[in-house]
This record gives C-alpha cells, structure tokens and sequence, in this order.
C-alpha cells in the first residue's frame, strides 16, 4: 500500500532485509553446488566459501556411474508414479460420499476420520499391523500405509461440497446415472484444481518420504532415493558405497562425492518445482480458506 | 425385521455404489487406525509373537514403570519438550514476521523472488536437508569451520559430534526448511482482509505501523490460534526423521527424544531385541499426552478468544 509523504527509509531497509534472508536460504544450495565442481584440492584445503574453485566434474562421474544411485532413481519413480495413482483414487473415492447428504452416516464416518487426527495407536502396533498384513519389502508397503490422510479428506470434501452444485448431481440421477458415473464424468471434470492440488501433495510426499521405506523396507534392491541418500551423504560412507576406494592416484574428498550425489537427486524437484509451486499455493489457500 | 428392510431398500440400496465407494478408504482406517489402537494392549502384556497377543500373559504397569524408572526417562521427555518449545519460540514468530515483511513490498515482482526462493527448502527431502547441515558443518572443509579456523583462527568444532550444538542445528534446519511455507499460509490469510480497512485507515491518519498493529496482526489471530493450538497438539512428539539422521550415541543428550527412543527399542531394536511392549507403553503415554494437550488448549483458546478446532 503507497501513502504519499510516508517515509521510504522502512522500504529500502525492508528490501535490503528480504534480500539477505534470501539469500541465507539458498547459500546452502549455491555452496553445495560450488563444492561439487570445484577443484578436489581447493576442497580438500577448505578453499570453496561461495563461488567454484575451478572447474572439475570427476565426483559427478563416479556418482553417475554408480548403480545404486539409478537403482534408487527408478524405486522412486515406481513407487511415486504407482503411489500417486493408487492414493488418489482412494482420496477421491473416500471424500466423495462424504460430501453426499443422501449417504447413511456421513457425520458418524467424518467423527471416526477426524478422531484419528487426535489420537492414534502409536508406531510398534502401526508397524506390527503392516508385518501381518505380508507388506514388508514390497511395493505396497510404500504406497498403502499413510495412503490417506484426514485433513486431505475434509478438504476434498469441502471442496465437493461448495463446488459442485447438488441439481448437477440430481439431474444425472433422473437420468440414470449411477454414484461412478457422476464421479468421473460429472464431478472430476469440475474438480481439477483439487486433484492437480492432490496429486502434487501426494506425489511430492512419496518421493520425499523417508520414515516409511526406513521401517518397512530392508532389502537393499528396492531403497528408494531417500534410503539410498542417507547412506552415502549422512553415514558418510559415500567413497566405500560407491566403490570409489580403488580410485588411485587422486582420492576424491568424500565432500565432493556428497555434494554431487545431493545435487543429483535435487534435479527432480527442480524440474517439478515450478508447477508444484503453482499448485501448492493454491492448495494452501483452499486449505487454509476451508479447512 | 421390518425396519432393516425400510432401511435397506430406503437408504442402503439406492446409495449401494456410494458404499461401495467409501468400502475402500473405511477399511484403510479400521486396518491402519483403529486396529493399532486395540494393539495398545501390548503395552499391558508381555508380548510374545509367538502366542499372539490375546495369549500372552498380562502384566499390568510393568512397561510403563519400567520406562519411568530408566535413566533416560527424563531425559527422553525433557529433550522432546525443549525441541517442541524452542521449535515454537523460534519456528512461530519467524514466519509471521516474515510474511508481514512480504506483505510491506512495494514490487511485485521481488515479492514473488523472494516467496520463490525461500519457498523451494520445503520440498526436499529429509536426507537432503541433513545432506545439507552436514556439508556447510563439515569439520574439514564445511564453511563455518572456514570461517572459524581462517578468520577467527580457532581449532574447528565437530559440531555433530557435540550434544551443546545439536538443539540449535535442528531448529535452524527445520526454520529454514519451512520458513517460505508457513509465510504462505499467513499471507493466504492477509488476503482475506477487507482493503477497505486500510484505506479508512489512511485517511484516519494512521501510519503504517498502526495500519500492522491494528489491521494486520487481528486480521491474522484466528489463523495464528489455529496453527498455535494444532502444535500444542504435537508438544510431545517432534518430527524424528530429521532427528534420526542427524543424531549419535554421542549427542544422544539433547537428540535423543521419544519418538526416536521408540524408534529404536521398539522397532529397530538398536541396542537389543526389539521391545515391543516398552515401545508401544511409550508410544501411548505420548499420544495420550496429545491428546489431553489438544483438548486442554482448544477449550483454553475457546474460553479467552472466539477461534477454536471445535
């Protein structure tokens, strides 16, 4: 807002402010990627602060050759495309009665999902509850458990129930319509904004979930991208995991090899980035707005 | 008789593909909520899986006094709550003031960059925020060592390795993980106020400040004891991922909270055979805690101001 005569010290503070936050966000990023081109030896001496040291791409080769990391690219490609598919159907599916006057018990269903908000049983017997049903180790384990969550329930729904218009859904019924037909061809048509908002949700959480491939998953050809990250970039064994110990003359700084692989696996989420970015805002207000 | 038949042919068979619809997700939350929840039993038995929960013997209190006598009790407990409230001290205001800064841009266009920016850390993962932490602390050639042995001439630290630090590292990453996001839902918030307001505002003769502390702030209460409840909620549980892959035996001191102790006897079962009972009696102590805390605050909120959950 612009008031004439008001003094534009706090403008000029306040843009000059704003900047140096910004910029301590992404420094973090700006460094790592500094690291991973510079030169193996200005790392090594600790001479990288902002800019590259020189230029040397050997640390992104020999993670690009490594099997594991691809290994991982493609679980989580699987796991996310399979995921995101199968979470937002039942997200759809679920919501959709609720937001139905003519369906018995609808208070009674929203109590017993809200509730779980509240309360729950706690991670042993979640997990022992996963190891019976035989989904250790499997494709399933990260897409079925945490596949619906009650606050995205309560926002599709508010969101069937302001956008589409009861006549719409009654009138397909006097034409014989049943409950299916109208959800695909009636209500999904006037609800891409809420499934572009999902779909995005869902799909970022998958990619990034790191808790559920760690308890559920151990055997090490089906680590996803997370699981993976963790042990070269956090248990800093990157050199010994990658195989880079026969490398001879020059060893790579295990720096450089981490701050490769972090690099790699951020590409996703940058292409992703503007559309997510998009959506995401826009999830947020319906959430906050309705919600 | 009469009356399931009115039912059925009333209600349940005209409605027979919206049932069907809900079968799926009403399943998932019995299999995956409700179900956990009867095995909350296994905190009051000694669990063996190989004759079943109903067979094994029951044993009371035992899980729970035996957590509450162990050393680590207290620490478990006192750790989870400094994280949950230096995470609130710091975590709240930030991006309140944050978006508020946003909000006084005159540029469209800036404001956008910075939002774009500073909005990008929330989606990456976990490892790679830890990835992050662990490359600018390095000892070696991480930038604040730099900055320590070359400008300050000190011995650089091995801040991972010291429990004095680890606090402040987990709330600085998770501040600058979700800053550029929380501001987004205050200034969806912002949106919702009348400009009106302002504009009288002005002729009123109020300066900006005024226009903040008078406007703004009210405009932005309800959403502020929302989100403020809603943490309440969690005082007893902080995010672990984060925890867990920053954390070791040495900075187990301050890192160590009960979400990960859970984690770890219950489930992982570092340190010893996993101990299904102790990790479900402490998994259900913290979500009673919760749950007590939500209820306690929302009537608290719902007494002194007119927002609350329910």
């Amino acid at each position: 807002m612009k008031v004439k005569g008001e003094s534009k010290i706090f403008d000029y503070f306040n843009i000059i402010l704003l900047g140096i936050i910004t910029f301590i966000v992404i420094y973090p990023f700006l460094y790592t990627l500094s690291i991973s081109v510079s030169h193996l030896e200005a790392v090594a001496k600790g001479e990288v602060t902002l800019l590259p040291v020189g230029l040397n791409f050997s640390a992104y080769k020999k993670v690009l050759l490594s099997p594991r990391i691809w290994q991982g690219y493609w679980n989580s490609t699987v796991y996310t495309s399979i995921g995101t598919l199968v979470r937002l159907l039942l997200l759809l599916f679920t919501s959709y009665p609720l937001s139905q006057p003519k369906f018995l018990g609808r208070n009674f269903f929203t109590f017993l999902i809200t509730f779980t908000m509240l309360f729950s049983g706690g991670l042993v017997p979640y997990f022992l509850v996963v190891r019976a049903l035989g989904l250790l180790n499997t494709l399933w384990a990260m897409v079925i458990p945490g596949a619906l969550s009650a606050w995205n329930i309560i926002v599709v729904r508010t969101f069937f129930q302001s956008t589409i218009h009861p006549s719409l859904i009654e009138s397909a019924q006097i034409d014989g319509a049943n409950d299916f037909q109208i959800l695909f061809r009636i209500v999904f048509p006037l609800s891409t904004p809420i499934i572009a908002v999902m779909s995005l949700f869902i799909a970022v959480g998958i990619w990034n979930d790191y808790f559920t491939p760690l308890i559920f998953i151990t055997d090490d050809t089906k680590f996803p991208l997370t699981i993976i990250l963790r042990d070269i970039v956090v248990m800093a064994q990157g050199r010994e995991f990658l195989g880079l110990r026969e490398l001879g003359a020059i060893p790579i700084p295990a720096q450089s090899v981490q701050a490769a692989t972090l690099i790699i696996s951020m590409i996703p989420v940058l292409i992703a980035y503007p559309f997510i970015q998009k959506y995401f805002i826009k999830g947020i207000m319906i959430g906050a707005i309705k919600g | 008789m009469r009356n399931i038949r009115y039912w059925w042919d009333k209600n349940f068979w005209p409605n027979r593909y919206l049932f069907l619809m809900f079968l799926p997700g009403l399943l998932y939350f019995i299999i995956f909520c409700y179900i956990p929840m009867g095995g909350i039993i296994i905190a009051f038995k000694d669990y063996s899986p190989w004759i079943g929960i109903l067979k094994s013997p029951w044993v009371g209190l035992k899980h729970f006094q035996d957590f509450f006598s162990s050393p680590y009790a207290w620490r478990l407990i006192r750790n989870t709550l400094l994280l949950n409230i230096y995470g609130l001290i710091f975590g709240f205001p930030i991006p309140i003031i944050f978006a508020l800064l946003l909000n006084e841009l005159a540029s469209e266009w800036y404001k956008k960059m910075v939002q774009t920016l500073t909005y990008f850390p929330y989606f990456l993962s976990m490892p790679i925020v830890a990835g992050l932490v662990i490359q600018l602390l390095s000892p070696s050639s991480g930038i604040i060592n730099i900055i320590l042995v070359k400008w300050f001439g000190r011995e650089p630290i091995y801040f991972l390795t010291k429990p004095e630090y680890f606090r402040t590292i987990y709330i600085s990453a998770n501040v600058w993980r979700s800053m550029g996001y929380s501001a987004i839902i205050y200034l969806a918030a912002l949106t919702g106020i009348d400009p009106t307001l302002y504009e009288a505002a002005i002729i009123d003769g109020a300066n900006r400040w005024q226009r903040v502390r008078f406007i703004t702030l009210p405009g932005l209460t309800p959403t502020i004891t929302i989100l403020l409840i809603l943490s309440m909620g969690s005082i007893l549980s902080v995010g672990i991922d984060l925890i867990l892959l920053l954390y070791n035996p040495m900075t187990y001191e301050t890192a160590d909270v009960i979400g990960t102790f859970v984690y770890r006897r219950g489930i992982a079962g570092i340190g010893g055979a996993p101990d299904l009972g102790l990790g479900t009696a402490v998994g259900l102590f913290q979500s009673v805690v919760g749950l007590v805390t939500i209820m306690l605050v929302n009537s608290i909120a719902r007494r002194i101001s007119e927002t609350s959950l329910w």
